[in-house]
């Protein structure tokens, strides 16, 4: 038991070192990072909560926001260790060292799951205990007693989200360490299934305005797969304490049957994923030179490409982009309509935002100079100005914008009929944007890097230049929004988009300034 | 070919890694240092390197200064660290490659000098196979091919003979003399006192940052042995 917690101890503290953010006096815990989780799941629970008990609590139907609210916990959980499970449990760098210590692959598997189940636990509660808090508020029965039950069940639901990512991560390794074209088969399966949560948040999204009128129907919805969320219902609603135990006998009992299961696999899965093809039959043709910034930049597009967490991580926006322009030119009537109806509205504006939510979630710098790791000092000694290396890192990221922007950005503008000022200022705030999240995640990256990180999945997912470089960005969204909705009947869309345009240029300004001015010397403090 | 200056390196809390360290590397010469673990020669080799700065003094390689003229200072230089962590996700021949056009090498020229070293380490077969996939042992020999392909008027090498076989360390031997010959020269560190012995025409003793003893190999060992000179100092010191 002794060996088996301090394996659990020894993972959750390399992830939440992997969140950690900088060093000495400016640094900021990997709890810190946790309250940002927990933030956001506040968040998200308080909006569905309030929109879910407004509709239920008018037909008579409450207690189905606790039901609701539990499995939007175990998707959100899922959402957040989706791609994580495969880098913290299969991808760790330390596996030579783990599998050479005296303890079993199950000690091992279960103690690697269970970091994951922690970090999850955050989202969980913050999403379970603030519905729980809505559902009294509405008049829901059973008064503040039902939070510690809540609590509980919170616990042992958590086991869900956790198992689901274990299961996918096993399958994804288990994929990668029997094809021969590991990387490519990666990669494709992770965009099956990132398809496949994007139509479930879709459908998620639209269901949640029907969810009233259709009560009835989804509470018979959740008799059978369903049952933990039912059962979690009657025992938080009811107080129905055989309840509890069922809800904590269907969540710990496939939990430690799977992770059981697996160990037998483990160790031979490791294995085979640390073992490559190597060949020793080649012959030295000829060779031809290229410049030192494309060949920087072919190492760049290398390393993306080659690694499916990086790519699913800074790439989903790049798929959005496209998804969603060719969404609103097969909609382009409707949309036409709505536009008729709501004339008055500067939408441009809106489109603009949107765009730039895409792009804000395309931040390959912010992981690139952690990425780098212990290979840093090969950059460090090269030939090369630091400046040099900054404008390639940032430049690769362009290019991988470009094209997505551009297609997105013509058949929205085709899509809703926008004048020739209001296209051209649409691309130059979306140019704009995109210019200013290259050097800003660099910036971020050289304050907060994370050279020793145990796996890529904790640099590109929980390391904190990842998440603020996505996240400030996403801030300064927010706020052009908040000017739009105090704006927009004095500015209207050509001075909205200006007033953005103009904003947006002074922070492109601003990311390239703190690059240039504190980049260098960030960039040698690396070695310290 | 390479002149340390009054070099003063400290790190957080004021611990003194390098302390007022002065040393001169002619061209054609195998030159040593030796120390104790945390003495301060990995400090003193990556600052020549250009990969970490100091506090004070100067470093100047083939007449470049690292801090002012860095690229120029860089581009004449070719450091390997003890442990060279490489790319796992690039090939050997795509490493090799990356380093040629870094350091701006022609086509034809990168061909012949990947062969001569990578042939002679009996790697060639292995270039087009992910790094990831090589021994200890061969991205160790693929860190040296990248660093000799590059004819580098300074080589900088911390602990070169670790994981490398006694064939590979004979090879190495061969070419550090060779690039001699054409005038570069060689600096390295390590914890083998025979293989500084035979190798190097001068040596440097480092403890705790300070500089204890230089000179010409032969003089400084006289009669007794490189070891004995080494276990001396080390009484003399604790003394």
């Amino acid at each position: 038991m002794g060996k088996f917690l301090a394996l659990l101890r020894l993972n959750f503290f390399s992830m939440l070192a992997a969140m950690r953010m900088g060093r000495k006096k400016r640094a900021f815990s990997g709890m810190g990072a946790l309250a940002l989780v927990a933030g956001l799941s506040l968040y998200i629970s308080g909006l569905y909560s309030f929109l879910l008990a407004e509709q239920l609590s008018a037909v008579g139907a409450l207690p189905l926001l606790i039901t609701l609210m539990a499995l939007v916990s175990v998707v959100i959980g899922f959402l957040f260790s989706l791609f994580a499970a495969q880098g913290v449990i299969f991808g760790a760098k330390d596996n030579d060292l783990m599998l050479s210590l005296p303890v079993s692959p199950f000690q091992l598997l279960l103690a690697r799951t269970l970091a994951l189940y922690l970090e999850n636990l955050i989202s969980t509660i913050f999403i379970l205990l603030p519905a729980g808090v809505i559902y009294l508020w509405y008049g829901g029965s059973g008064g503040f007693g039902i939070l510690p039950v809540l609590l509980v069940c919170a616990l042992f639901l958590n086991l869900l989200p956790t198992l689901l990512s274990l299961i996918v991560g096993f399958l994804l390794a288990w994929l990668s360490s029997h094809l021969p074209r590991k990387t490519l088969a990666t990669s494709l399966f992770q965009l099956a299934l990132l398809a496949l949560l994007l139509i479930g948040s879709f459908w998620l999204s639209n269901a949640i305005n029907h969810v009233g009128a259709a009560a009835v129907g989804i509470s018979h919805f959740f008799q059978g797969w369903g049952l933990p969320f039912l059962l979690l219902t009657r025992a938080v609603c009811q107080g129905n304490l055989l309840h509890l135990f069922g809800l904590i006998g269907l969540c710990l009992l496939p939990f430690l049957g799977i992770v059981w299961l697996f160990a037998w696999k483990y160790a031979s899965i490791l294995t085979r994923l640390t073992a490559h093809h190597a060949r020793s039959d080649y012959r030295l043709g000829k060779l031809s030179s290229a410049s030192q910034g494309r060949a920087l930049l072919r190492k760049e597009a290398r390393r993306w490409f080659g690694t499916p967490i990086y790519i699913f991580n800074t790439g989903v926006g790049l798929i959005l982009l496209p998804i969603a322009g060719i969404a609103a030119l097969i909609n382009r009537d409707s949309i036409q309509r709505v536009l008729a109806a709501a004339e008055f509205l500067p939408v441009t504006p809106l489109l603009a935002l949107g765009i730039c939510f895409c792009l804000s979630t395309v931040s390959i710098t912010g992981s690139s100079i952690s990425l780098e790791g212990k290979q840093l000092w090969l950059l460090q000694c090269a030939p090369i100005p630091v400046q040099t290396l900054f404008i390639i890192k940032a430049a690769f990221q362009l290019l991988v914008c470009l094209p997505s922007l551009l297609i997105g950005w013509a058949l929205l503008s085709l899509s809703f009929s926008l004048s020739g000022t209001e296209s051209l200022l649409l691309l130059l705030s979306s140019l704009l944007f995109a210019l200013a999240n290259a050097p800003f995640g660099l910036w971020i990256n050289l304050r907060f890097p994370k050279l020793d990180a145990v796996s890529d999945a904790a640099v590109v997912k929980q390391s904190a230049a990842a998440l603020l470089s996505t996240l400030l960005p996403m801030g300064l969204l927010v706020g052009l929004f908040v000017l739009w909705f105090v704006l927009w009947s004095f500015l209207q869309t050509l001075g909205l988009m200006l007033l953005y345009s103009l904003i947006l240029a002074l922070w492109t300004l601003c990311a390239v300034v703190l690059l240039c001015r504190q980049g260098p010397a960030l960039f040698q403090q690396l070695s310290e | 070919m390479l002149r340390i200056e009054h070099v003063s390196k400290s790190y957080a809390k004021g611990k003194k890694a390098v302390d007022d360290l002065s040393l001169h590397i002619a061209p054609g010469e195998i030159f040593g240092f030796i120390g104790h673990n945390g003495a301060g020669k990995t400090t003193t080799l990556r600052a020549v390197a250009g990969i970490l700065d100091f506090d004070e003094g100067s470093i100047i390689i083939d007449g470049h200064n690292i801090r002012t003229d860095v690229v120029a200072a860089k581009k004449s230089t070719a450091f390997l660290p003890d442990n060279p962590d490489l790319y796992d996700f690039l090939t050997g021949i795509q490493f090799l490659n990356l380093i040629g056009d870094i350091y701006e090498m022609d086509g034809d020229s990168r061909q012949n000098l990947i062969g001569k070293y990578a042939g002679a380490f009996q790697l060639t077969g292995n270039l087009g196979s992910p790094i990831g996939s090589y021994s200890h042992g061969m991205k160790q020999k693929l860190a040296l091919v990248s660093a000799l392909m590059r004819q580098p008027r300074l080589l900088l090498l911390d602990e070169p003979f670790v994981g490398l076989d006694p064939s590979a360390a004979h090879l190495l031997k061969q070419f550090w003399a060779e690039l001699c010959q054409q005038g570069s020269s060689v600096f390295f560190s390590t914890h083998v006192l025979e293989v500084a012995e035979k190798l190097c025409h001068r040596i440097a003793i480092i403890k705790q940052g300070k500089l204890v003893r230089m000179g010409v190999t032969a003089e400084l060992v006289g009669d007794s042995t490189l070891e004995n000179l080494f276990l001396e100092l080390e009484e003399e010191y604790h003394g």
